[in-house]
């Protein structure tokens, strides 16, 4: 029962984001999420230039809870590493802070005018994250 | 726990095909592209930073050559001019330069695509190109096509390029690009080397040569709302047959050194920005024979000057949003100052009295946009422009704009009337300076099909110059009778997956009464960008005929591209049947009426090219 729920939850927000520039990046922020954290609700707090207007989207999905403070959220999309948060899933969203701070889950930045993932191979280890083949280029 | 290995096999599966092809969907729906094309301002087409990856554009010369109702082609010096008429000045407003929404421009008459037309790009993001006199925007004069490229960005980048490329004839051009950030700070820098050995001909055993030597930077830093451009470019060109009562140049060059600083602040709906633009052209003529006639020294075979042109502009615009109404209030203010020194005949200094060296510019420009329902929308604009000479005549001049837009997300239909005016520029004032404005009138429209993979349009445009500025046996003169060109375009995208196909024809015609002539020009544009196992490819075809003249020519390009980790190892091959069409030039001797002529010159030589760019 509980597959079909999040095959669910994913086909209807296939449909229902496609289009939409900051509905394609609320899949986005969705879609990881969901890779790093198997439970729902996922609490995610958001604290960067490029995603902060997806809010609206995630706020209208049951399945995902908008929160204002990282340290009440499964995963935290950031541009810059938080200090003074312990065991937290820091997903970064600015390339060179990623650089900085080896720590993240992973990072998404433009490159060579393109968006990018990077999955944080030390951390996937360590927290024993299973990433599936098609996702093996964005490991490093 | 066989539930949970279920869960996750089903999650990582569907991920795997959803984040692939959202990463695919956001490059195309966040392209930049998508954040400053304005669809109200006319009929746009864009070659995003994913056309421009594939194509690997040596040059602009290769997007004008693709612009419809264009044919690109060289002047008498090899300067770009796709207007280019024997013993016609060029009017700079005729296609609009702009780099990141500045308005590229010399005040004297220079013209900036003539200078970077056939220089490298490398730091272009992508370019938006808007047709046709309609496709004008409030406050900078009317224009027949606005070419806008915009630069790549830091937090766009995150990443240096080191780049060269190796051609025939000895082409080599070299490359770097860097940059970093994030949304709210980031830097983009460029350095070019361009040694572009073009193709040469040789005329009555005179040598004719069209090599290209120049240096570009450009520095882009966005901190917060302010954005900073800088933009150098220095270069020297071999001016091909120059002038002259017959062709038989001794190496006559083009120096130039331009340079632009802008400065913007942006935020919400107010935008503020001041730019300063200078440049300094040395020319220098050298003919084995004669090149022109001075009451005060008589003949003359050699001619040099230096020409200082500044720019000083300051921009002020707000956009008001009121339900579904949006004002636009714009207002730049402009400073041109320009003169000419060193002026030598025959290697001895001569003083010729110019007419004015400064010019002031007050544009006031108002938009009035209202949304009738989610289909309908209305657009009238307003452009008033004051220029006062320095002791001479002052111009002013209205441009009115109506457009009418319906949007179904299946069918778009544009319809715009237009009337404005060209202003001759101070060079032309300097022949005569009693020449009256360019009067034109327009009105166009286009019906766009939308469907699953692209779209299918349909443009008409109806163009009318009246006082067109042109030299005749009295001098520059604005002609009696007027211009008229009907154009239409035909234009097909299919967009799949990976691959693009691009399908354009187009016919211009049109009708000369001052000169009591008629012409016709066709072309057909073919683009497709494929992606063949690990190969990137772009193939283009363009057709051109002009009916009057009896030329006709086709350009097939080919780039190909493959990517190894770090690198990129790249093919390009421009008009590689040498089939392009071609151009004929001469020079008269006014005593005798003689005409020196050189034909089938190729504007757009042959060249085939191996490139490689390092990531780090």
């Amino acid at each position: 029962m509980r597959v079909l729920r999040y095959l669910l939850i994913l086909i209807i927000a296939t449909i229902i984001y496609a289009g939409d520039v900051n509905k394609i990046k609320a899949e986005i922020i969705e879609n990881i999420s969901m890779l790093y954290i198997k439970k729902h609700p996922i609490y995610i707090f958001i604290k960067s230039n490029y995603f902060n207007k997806t809010k609206k989207y995630l706020q209208k999905n049951y399945y995902f809870y908008i929160v204002n403070n990282c340290n009440k959220a499964d995963i935290c999309f950031v541009d810059s590493y938080p200090k003074n948060i312990k065991g937290k899933i820091i997903f970064l969203t600015s390339y060179l802070s990623y650089l900085k701070n080896k720590n993240a889950a992973g990072a998404f930045f433009w490159q060579k005018g393109r968006p990018t993932i990077i999955f944080n191979k030390q951390f996937i280890i360590n927290h024993h994250i299973k990433i599936p083949k098609e996702y093996e280029d964005f490991v490093e | 726990m066989k539930k949970i290995l279920l869960t996750t096999f089903l999650f990582t599966f569907l991920l795997a095909s959803n984040l692939n092809s959202l990463l695919n969907k956001l490059s195309i729906k966040d392209d930049l592209s998508n954040k400053t094309k304005k669809e109200n301002s006319g009929y746009i087409i864009i070659y995003t930073r994913q056309d421009l990856d594939r194509m690997k554009i040596l040059s602009l010369k290769e997007i004008l050559q693709r612009i419809p109702f264009i044919r690109y082609n060289e002047n008498n010096f090899a300067l770009t001019d796709p207007f280019y008429a024997p013993y016609q000045l060029n009017n700079p407003t005729y296609i609009r330069f702009y780099l990141n929404d500045v308005e590229l421009n010399l005040p004297f008459g220079s013209n900036i695509l003539q200078l970077l037309g056939q220089l490298d790009v490398k730091y272009i993001d992508h370019i938006e190109i808007y047709m046709g006199l309609p496709s004008f925007e409030v406050s900078p004069k009317p224009s027949m096509t606005v070419i806008k490229i915009y630069t790549k960005k830091g937090y766009r980048e995150n990443n240096s390029i080191i780049e060269t490329l190796y051609g025939n004839r000895g082409l080599n051009e070299e490359y770097f690009t860097s940059g970093y950030g994030d949304e709210t700070k980031s830097y983009f820098l460029y350095f070019g080397n361009d040694n572009i050995k073009r193709k040469n001909y040789t005329h009555n055993n005179f040598s004719l040569k069209r090599n290209i030597y120049a240096k570009s930077f450009l520095g882009n830093i966005q901190y917060k709302n302010f954005e900073i451009l800088i933009y150098r470019n220095q270069g020297k060109k071999d001016a091909f047959i120059a002038d002259g009562f017959k062709i038989a140049p001794l190496n006559p060059y083009i120096k130039h050194f331009y340079n632009l600083i802008n400065i913007e602040y942006k935020k919400d709906n107010l935008k503020i920005e001041s730019n300063y633009q200078f440049g300094n052209i040395f020319y220098y003529d050298k003919n084995a024979y004669i090149i022109n006639y001075n009451p005060l020294i008589g003949f003359y075979n050699q001619h040099s000057l230096h020409l200082h042109e500044k720019t000083i502009n300051f921009k002020i615009s707000k956009k008001f949003i009121f339900n579904t109404n949006t004002l636009f209030l714009e207002f730049l203010t402009k400073n041109d100052k320009f003169n000419i020194e060193n002026e030598k005949i025959n290697n001895k200094p001569i003083n010729i009295k110019y007419l004015f060296t400064r010019r002031h510019t007050n544009i006031y420009g108002v938009e009035y946009t209202k949304t009738i329902d989610q289909k309908h929308l209305i657009n009238i604009s307003y452009t008033r422009l004051i220029q006062i000479n320095e002791n001479t005549k002052n111009y002013k001049s209205n441009t009115y704009r109506i457009g009418y837009i319906f949007n179904n997300n299946k069918y778009v239909f544009k319809s715009f009337l237009f009337k404005g005016d060209f202003l001759p520029t101070p060079l032309m004032l300097n022949y005569n300076n009693y020449l009256n404005k360019s009067k034109t009138f327009a009105y166009s429209f286009k019906i766009k099909k939308i469907d699953k993979y692209g779209f299918t349009s349909l443009l008409f445009g109806h163009t009318n110059i009246k006082n067109v500025i042109a030299f005749t046996k009295n001098g520059l003169v604005n002609l009696k009778k007027e211009n008229n060109y009907d154009s239409i375009s035909i234009r097909k995208e299919i967009n799949l997956y990976k691959d693009k196909i691009i399908i354009n024809p187009w016919r211009l015609w049109a009708n000369y009464k001052s000169y009591n002539t008629k012409n016709i020009q066709d072309g057909i544009v073919f683009s497709l960008f494929k992606t063949i196992n690990t190969f990137n490819t772009y193939s283009s075809l363009v057709y051109y005929k002009n009916h009057k003249k009896n030329k006709e020519g086709i350009n097939l390009d080919l780039t190909i591209s493959k990517t190894y980790k770090n690198f990129e190892i790249y093919f390009k091959g421009i008009n590689l049947l040498n089939k392009d069409v071609t151009t004929d030039y001469y020079l008269i001797n006014p005593l005798t009426n003689q005409k020196d002529i050189i034909k089938n010159i190729d504007v757009n030589e042959r060249i085939i090219a191996i490139g490689v760019s390092c990531e780090f």
